[in-house]
Formats: C-alpha cells, sequence, structure tokens
C-alpha cells in the first residue's frame, strides 16, 4: 500500500464533515471527536490506503479501529448510562434556551444513552445518509444487522423523549 | 408474557419498516403497500412522522460541527505528499501551501475569523493557540506542546485591522512550518504558514527577510501596521489578555 492518490486526498477532503459526525458519535463528546478525527487522517496519511478503495468507507473503519485500540490503550470500556435518563430534572430552565434547543440537548442525551452500535448506525444511515449496504460494509455487520439497529435507536429515541 | 414478546416483535417490525420507508430501502412493491398502509393508519402515520422529526433533530445537532485540523495534519491533507523540502526546493513547497489555503477554504474547514480579508486564514490547534497567548517572543529556544510539537513564538506586532498578530515557528518530528496567527474575538487564527527548514539550518532560524520572498514575510509586509514589539511592550500586553488595542502609537 501507498500514500493516497491526489483523487483520494480530494474524496478525503470532502468527507471530513462526515467523519467528525462519525467520531463524535463514536466518542460521545466533542473533545475526544477532535482527536480522533486528527488520528484518523494521520494514520490515513502516514499508511495510505489500497488504489481501489472506496475512501469514505475506508476512512470510517479505520476511524473506528483507532477508537476501538485507544479504548483497548486506556483499559476503559466505553460505556453510556444504561436504564432511563432524567432528562427533564437535568434540563436548564434558562429563557435563554429555546424549546428547541432543549429538544436538542434532549436528543443528544439521548443518543448518547444508546448502545454505541445503534449510534453509529442511526448516524451513519440518518445523518450521513448512507444505504444500509454501505453502513454494514463499514461496520462490518450483515445488512439485516443494520435495518435492525437502525429501527431499535429510532424507536429508543422516540420512546425516550415522549 | 408471550403475547407481550409477540406484540414487542410486531412494534418492531413496524419500526424497522418505517426505517426502511425513510431511508429509501423498500423496493418498489413494498412501498406501494406501505404507501397505502400509511394511508389506512394513522398511528401508523404519526409514527412515522415521530421518526422523521427525531431525525431532523439529530441532523441538526450534528450539522453545526466545526472542523479543526492541527496546522501540521491540515497542511499535509491538503497538499501534495512532498518530500522534505530542501533549501533549493523551499520556495516552491510555500507555493503549494498557498493553494492549500484556497483548498482549504473551499472545503469549508475555515471561515472561523469571518471579518478577515485572508484567505489563508483558518482554525488553529488549540495548544498552538494556548501558546501563543502566554508565551514570549524568543530569538532561540522552544516550548513543547502538549502533543510532543515544539512551538517558539518569534515576534508580535499590530495589523493593519487592528489585530494582534505573532510570528510562530512550529516543529513536528520532521515537519516544520513557519506561520502568522493573528487574534480576533479573543481566538488566534492562522493566516499564513509555509513549510520551513530551520531545524535543520546549522545557524537556526533565518529571520525572512526582503531577500527570503514567502508568503509568511509576504503576509507581514502587507499587514503590519509598525513594527514588531519590544520585549517590554510584549510583556505588558500577554499580562494584560491581550486587551489593549493593537495600535500603532
Amino acid at each position: 500500500m501507498t500514500a493516497i492518490s491526489e483523487k483520494q486526498r480530494q474524496a478525503l477532503m470532502t468527507e471530513l464533515q462526515g467523519l467528525k459526525r462519525f467520531c463524535v458519535s463514536l466518542t460521545g463528546n466533542h473533545a475526544d471527536a477532535e482527536d480522533l478525527l486528527q488520528l484518523t487522517v494521520e494514520r490515513i496519511l502516514d499508511k495510505g490506503m489500497p488504489s481501489d478503495a472506496h475512501v469514505a468507507k475506508w476512512s470510517f473503519r479505520v476511524c473506528r479501529n483507532i477508537w476501538l485500540d485507544e479504548l483497548r490503550s486506556r483499559d476503559v470500556r466505553y460505556r453510556y448510562a444504561q436504564g432511563e435518563i432524567a432528562v427533564n430534572s437535568e434540563t436548564p430552565t434558562s429563557s435563554a434556551h429555546s424549546e428547541r434547543m432543549l429538544e436538542l440537548e434532549r436528543v443528544e442525551k439521548l443518543m448518547h444513552a444508546l448502545p454505541e452500535e445503534q449510534r453509529l448506525a442511526l448516524v451513519l444511515v440518518a445523518v450521513e445518509g448512507r444505504s444500509y449496504a454501505e453502513v454494514a460494509d463499514i461496520l462490518d455487520i450483515p445488512i439485516g444487522t443494520v435495518m435492525s439497529r437502525v429501527a431499535r435507536a429510532r424507536r429508543a429515541l422516540v420512546e425516550k423523549s415522549s | 408474557m408471550t403475547n407481550i414478546h409477540k406484540l414487542d416483535i410486531q412494534g418492531h417490525k413496524t419500526d424497522q419498516l418505517i426505517s426502511q420507508w425513510i431511508d429509501g430501502e423498500l423496493s418498489s412493491d413494498e412501498q406501494a403497500e406501505f404507501a397505502g398502509r400509511l394511508a389506512m393508519e394513522p398511528g401508523l402515520a404519526a409514527r412515522l412522522e415521530q421518526f422523521k422529526y427525531t431525525d431532523g433533530l439529530l441532523c441538526e445537532l450534528l450539522s453545526t460541527d466545526q472542523i479543526t485540523l492541527n496546522p501540521a495534519i491540515a497542511l499535509r491533507l491538503t497538499t501534495p505528499e512532498p518530500s522534505l523540502p530542501t533549501a533549493h526546493s523551499n520556495k516552491h513547497g510555500r507555493q503549494i501551501v498557498a493553494i492549500a489555503a484556497t483548498v482549504m477554504l473551499a472545503c469549508g474547514l475555515t471561515f472561523q475569523w469571518a471579518t478577515s480579508q485572508q484567505s489563508g486564514a483558518y482554525p488553529i490547534d488549540v495548544d498552538v493557540a494556548q501558546a501563543l497567548e502566554v508565551l514570549p517572543s524568543r530569538a532561540e529556544g522552544w516550548d513543547t506542546l502538549a502533543d510532543g510539537s515544539s512551538i517558539r513564538t518569534v515576534l508580535t506586532f499590530p495589523s493593519a485591522q487592528g489585530a494582534w498578530c505573532r510570528e510562530f515557528m512550529l516543529a513536528q518530528e520532521a515537519d516544520h512550518w513557519r506561520g502568522v496567527a493573528c487574534r480576533h474575538d479573543g481566538s488566534w487564527v492562522t493566516q499564513v504558514m509555509a513549510r520551513d527548514l530551520f531545524i535543520e539550518q546549522d545557524s537556526g532560524y533565518r529571520q525572512a527577510s526582503a531577500q527570503d520572498v514567502d508568503s509568511v514575510t509576504r503576509f507581514i509586509d502587507q499587514q503590519a501596521a509598525d513594527v514588531a514589539l519590544s520585549a517590554k511592550q510584549e510583556n505588558t500586553i500577554i499580562a494584560s489578555g491581550w486587551m489593549s488595542a493593537a495600535s500603532s502609537d
């Protein structure tokens, strides 16, 4: 494998926004997401990718692998809070917060409370607009599993926010 | 218990169907069938709207992210991978970086300093920004950043736009840069960066001059409203948290 081609480099730049969102969905916070994005781009630039690789899929997989490595190296199991979240009791009541902002805060908390596998599938499909087949390829799981995870994630978000 | 289990499975299948509809994953026959159900089942239509609404929130939640890449990585990403520049090839390397700045703008990597007319303005690494905020300029020696890279703040000057600007040098392993960042609304924003060779040269860093025309020098020439601050003046402005106006008097 050699350094990435000019075409791949350009494609990688156009993928950065999506890659950043993927990092946020993986790490659950913006600080770690920033670091993960840096590491992902650096790893791709250092290691290159196969000439026939799909840049987006390759990048997402590199990103996920780096995060898994990071978790292992920290010897920390990434776990989000289980069970119900006391969303309303933690919500700021300042008049400066619009109802929309409150909803966004609520959905953010609920997103972070989802199991990682559901969160990743949902972000890739609902936010990034990837097909189930693409997500199956990125996450290395069957298409049926993608379908199930996306539906479960949406269901959890709707039911816990109502 | 069995009935509840069946209900749950049925509910999951329905949610899966709604998801497939939203995501365009149904065949044409399945779409037609689902559309028919939507017309007949208000509960199903309401559930669909709930899913779509939550999707919208999710997109909004993640849509405002700004990308701030480490300058070293940003430069590598936006320029064709060059070999380590030599003194002979240095000027060419800087021309590539100037092009890269335009590419970064086109890719939405920038825009933090909205009032800037410099096409090379882009967000700066948080560690570099912190160093620029507090470190005095020095003629030799280096300070180590959290990520292990080395920085030397070189000089401070007021820009024609009334901002404080600092020239700095940055070294990350074999990658070396020289750049200028300006402070606006409390944030340091890179205005120009160019690959440099200051580590390899036996004589150390060589101050840019009229004979060493490059993007950094040009920027300073064009933007500086006055000569660089003295050490005493610089200490005063750093101690004030950069609160004094960047005027030339």
